[in-house]
């Protein structure tokens, strides 16, 4: 969507309430559902609330935005196409969603141009999105205060791992908020916060490529913008298309994580400690079991990274943490003693080493991988067989971790 | 002490070897100990494991070292046994086996068993040797060396008597229907063995025994002493090896085997001859032949293969119009005919064609098999074929541009051959110095290919299938081995060649190349497409879909 066209939006559209902001790519085989939910939601929960529908696809080539705009709803849609890069429409990135920053930029624009009190982004391609959705990341924005509102989502154990093991306890240390899921797709921000984005200029480098969720929790950490969680219950996506290889998903996560770390550095490196987020539902009980993790595999590979990734480990880790990571030794059907503080070392290690550029970055990032599948086995070994309590206070610990050594990733930062 | 993995010499890569030809130690002009010794860290540098010694005891050298004068001792030019031991312990220490040269089947005349046997008919040693006063038995028996021998007796007149040789006539072949000579040449065994030696390379062991109205090869008698000897090693020295020289047929050679319970190695002669003819007609048949025709060994025994070794090219295991063909192509000069074979080194016989050299090292690190690298030819040295006899291609290892090849200090005059010094091949141009500097050498791509070999057991140990596809030019292959599955291409022509393979069962599974790390579009069910420049060749590692990207059950719902 060009300027021009917000700007004739906003005089035919008035005031509006809320920017309802959806991401699309071939979408075909859910949107229809997704927006089935939201009409349910806003009739229902928000009837009275001026609403405007942004689509921001990337070149679907099913029909995505003619369904979404096809919708039984009357409502003001959008129908836009954001900037995409060829190789992620032909490889998709771990969202699902080529050019992601691309697209939430064009519908925070969008937000801005029409004056909206608030955005909220929805996920495209869940099945699971209910009509209450929309209300409970809409209702902290419109009559709490609230300027960002992330979703959290009932999981069953050992579902995001990767968040829960690391984005998590990482994002918490360094801007001292406790945002649960930081890569979130749906979520709802203030108006106030939304102008404050759109002043941002990181858009365009590549640690945002893959979307502002990161660059969204720094700012609110670091320029006191209100946050809060919301439960959603379960999220559950349409996966089609997207990479299913773990090293792939790890490294364009990670690698957005760590690159945003560069962008904000001024601001994280004075945060100590943090602090609970306000929360607004209840979350259900993860579930028991491990039935299908492949703790055995993920043994396996961190033996074998062992074995073949060390000249990489030597250039990322410091010797001290080198030296115990070699130490490790796994066990047969026992638990891998990879204590909390050696894995937050060994982040941090590896997020200096993206800094100064030790190591060829692909490479980089997907030799932290085998590391990564070694801790989480730690992980599911350590807690399989114990309460879901267990599960949530080995991420506590992590958590704390990562806290207790941020001062020495702050210190070799500089 | 580790335990000895049994079958260590599955997975080795041999390095066969002379003492006299490879470093001068102490300025003489001959090749010694001391300088063999100071030398073990370029053959642990090319990744080498197990060394293979041409005999090295005294002897009048008149078979280079093949006719010993004394089974317990070290020629004085090479050194000393302390020296020896010195050698071995070094060798050790760096992980290197070391195999040495037995000739069983005959001693040198100058052997002090055959001295007094012709000088006394009453000498116990008498009956060490195989005597007659006529030189009409065993006619059965072919003659080796047409070029040299008439016969295989020889009229002694001390004796009085003929004495059997199935090689030179100076080399009396022993006796084993005499208890007193099998049991010394265990003793023999034993003197080496008890030095820490790590087996014994047999040399012509068709030939111990004689019957008459046979052609004296192969005789059930020679097999049943064979199996005496394995029993000792198994028995007091396990872990160590017996290699069997046998010029024969493959289903001749498999004899040799027994049931697991002769040798563990043995030569695959005439596969080496047909490597040359396939990539000199540009096709696979005469190598997936051979192969058809080789039967199948006990577990615990392996084929030895090589491209070239100390003596001639043997071409005694092709027929007339194969001979024919091999002359042709590869012995333009007539002075490179010996008996029946040809006195060439692998670089001249592949017109020093590098890519040529690397698709037979190729073959020869990946066929089924524990290749058996020539000393030289792993920096395409050359030959010279008017030095006689075998001597061509046992000229001094070029080291650097030096003087003597950097070989020995000595007077040039004084060397025991002299240098390659040709153009081509001559040691200013072809030399270790310089291609340990030249990352594009020969001397790196070998190593790179013996370092890849080394990756995976199926090479060593792993079964062959052969592809069929439709290009007879395409020379392609799997090696399996449990779980490990590597798939080897080769275009054995001078053209860039495609081929399509069936790899139908391996669909979804990715192709890694092994040189190189690159990994290569995944196996589906059609045909997989490949083009291979001139003599080029791939190794791939094929990976199966589930170990590439083992699931670990959380990709879905990582984030």
């Amino acid at each position: 969507m060009q300027v021009e066209a917000l700007d004739a939006l906003r005089d035919s559209a008035g005031t509006v309430d809320v920017v309802i902001g959806i991401p699309t790519y071939n979408n075909a085989r859910t949107i229809g559902s997704v927006m089935d939910a939201l009409r349910d939601g806003f009739t229902k929960f928000l009837p009275d609330t001026r609403t405007v529908v942004v689509n921001a696809d990337a070149g679907s080539a099913d029909g995505t935005p003619e369904q979404l705009m096809a919708a039984d709803w009357d409502m003001v849609g959008v129908r836009a196409r954001h900037a995409s890069a060829a190789r992620e429409r032909s490889a998709l990135p771990y969202h699902g969603i080529p050019g992601r920053a691309a697209a939430q930029r064009l519908i925070l624009e969008a937000a801005l141009a029409l004056g909206a009190r608030a955005c909220c982004f929805f996920p495209a391609d869940s099945g699971s999105l209910t009509p209450d959705w929309a209300v409970r990341l809409l209702r902290p924005v419109l009559e709490e205060g609230a300027d960002y509102v992330s979703a959290r989502y009932d999981r069953r154990r050992y579902e995001g791992t990767l968040t829960t093991g690391l984005i998590y306890p990482l994002v918490r240390a360094l801007y001292g908020l406790r945002i649960h899921q930081p890569l979130t797709p749906a979520l709802a921000l203030s108006g106030r916060f939304v102008a404050r984005l759109c002043a941002e200029q990181v858009w365009e480098t590549d640690p945002t490529r893959h979307g502002i969720d990161l660059g969204v929790i720094a700012l609110a950490s670091l320029e006191r913008f209100t946050p809060c969680e919301v439960w959603l219950g379960r999220l559950v996506v349409e996966a089609e298309g997207r990479p299913s290889d773990l090293a792939t998903i790890f490294s364009e996560a990670i690698g957005s994580t760590f690159g945003v770390l560069d962008h904000t550095a001024d601001g994280w490196i004075h945060v100590r400690g943090s602090e609970p987020v306000p929360v607004m539902g209840e979350g259900a009980t993860a579930e028991a079991g491990a039935a299908d993790v492949n703790v055995n595999g993920m043994i396996r590979a961190f033996t074998l990274g062992r074995k073949d990734l060390l000249p990489l480990w030597e250039q990322a880790l410091a010797p001290e943490t080198l030296v115990e990571v070699l130490a490790l030794e796994p066990v047969p059907g026992e638990a891998i003693p990879f204590p909390h503080e050696l894995w937050a070392r060994v982040v941090y290690d590896f997020a200096l080493a993206a800094r100064f550029q030790t190591l060829y970055r692909p490479h980089l990032l997907r030799s932290l991988v085998p590391l990564y599948l070694g801790r989480t086995a730690a992980y599911v070994l350590e807690t399989s067989r114990g309460p879901a309590r267990d599960a949530d206070g080995w991420i506590e610990a992590c958590c704390r971790a990562f806290e207790q050594q941020k001062p020495r990733l702050a210190e070799r930062w500089r | 002490m580790p335990e000895v993995d049994p079958l260590w010499f599955k997975d080795a890569v041999f390095y066969e070897l002379s003492v006299r030809a490879f470093l001068d130690g102490n300025g003489d002009g001959i090749g010694d100990l001391a300088g063999l010794t100071s030398k073990l860290d370029y053959l642990v540098e090319l990744g080498v494991d197990c060394l293979w010694l041409l005999p090295m005891y005294p002897s009048p050298l008149r078979d280079d070292g093949y006719d010993i004068a004394d089974f317990r001792g070290i020629l004085s030019a090479y050194g000393t046994l302390e020296e020896f031991q010195v050698f071995l312990d070094a060798a050790h220490a760096r992980g290197l086996r070391v195999v040495t040269d037995l000739v069983v089947n005959h001693t040198s005349d100058q052997h002090p068993w055959f001295q007094a046997g012709r000088r006394t008919p009453d000498s116990p040693f008498r009956s060490y040797y195989v005597w007659s006063e006529t030189n009409q038995r065993y006619s059965g028996a072919r003659i080796i060396f047409t070029d040299t021998e008439k016969s295989n007796w020889s009229w002694d007149p001390e004796a009085s008597a003929f004495y059997w040789h199935r090689f030179f006539s100076h080399q009396p072949d022993l006796n084993y229907d005499n208890p007193a000579v099998r049991a010394a040449m265990h003793d023999i065994m034993r003197f080496w063995l008890d030095r820490g030696v790590d087996g014994f390379r047999c040399d012509a062991v068709p030939y111990l025994y004689e019957r008459e109205g046979t052609s004296c090869e192969n005789l059930p008698e020679t097999h049943a002493y064979l199996r005496e000897l394995r029993r000792l090693i198994d028995r007091e020295y396990p872990g160590r090896i017996l290699l069997a020289e046998a010029n024969q047929w493959p289903e001749d050679a498999r004899a040799y085997f027994g049931e697991g319970d002769e040798f563990h190695l043995a030569f695959h002669f005439p596969l080496m001859p047909r490597l040359y003819l396939a990539v000199r007609s540009e096709d696979r048949l005469p190598i997936t032949d051979i192969f058809t025709h080789t039967p199948v060994i006990p577990e615990a025994c392996q084929w030895s293969l090589f491209l070239r070794n100390h003596d001639e090219l043997t071409l005694e295991m092709v027929t007339d119009e194969e001979r024919a063909l091999m002359y042709y192509s590869f012995a333009s000069d007539p002075e490179m005919k010996l008996n029946l074979g040809i006195r060439r080194r692998l670089a001249p016989l592949m017109d020093n064609d590098r890519r040529r050299i690397e698709l037979l090292n190729s073959l020869l690190l990946t066929l089924p098999g524990t290749p058996v690298i020539y000393y030289g030819d792993e920096i395409g040295m050359g030959d010279n074929v008017h030095l006689g006899d075998r001597n061509g291609v046992r000229t001094p290892m070029q080291w650097n541009g030096d003087r003597n090849a950097g070989f020995s200090t000595a007077d040039p005059a004084r060397l025991y051959l002299p240098p390659i010094t040709d153009p081509v091949y001559g040691y200013q141009a072809v030399n270790v110095e310089a291609q340990r500097q030249a990352p594009a050498s020969l001397l790196h791509a070998i190593r790179r290919l013996i370092a890849a070999r080394k990756t995976s057991r199926a090479f060593g140990r792993g079964r062959v299938e052969f592809l069929r596809p439709a290009n007879q030019r395409v020379l392609a292959y799997l090696r399996r081995y449990g779980a490990e599955v590597m798939l080897i291409v080769n275009n054995l022509a001078a053209s860039a060649q495609p081929v399509e393979l069936d790899l139908r069962p391996f669909a979804g599974a990715r192709l890694v190349e092994m040189l190189g790390g690159t990994r290569f579009p995944s196996v589906r069910e059609a045909p997989y497409f490949l083009s291979l420049g001139p003599y080029g060749f791939y190794w791939f590692k094929v990976e199966p879909a589930r170990a590439a990207t083992e699931p670990f059950g959380i990709e879905g719902t990582v984030i």
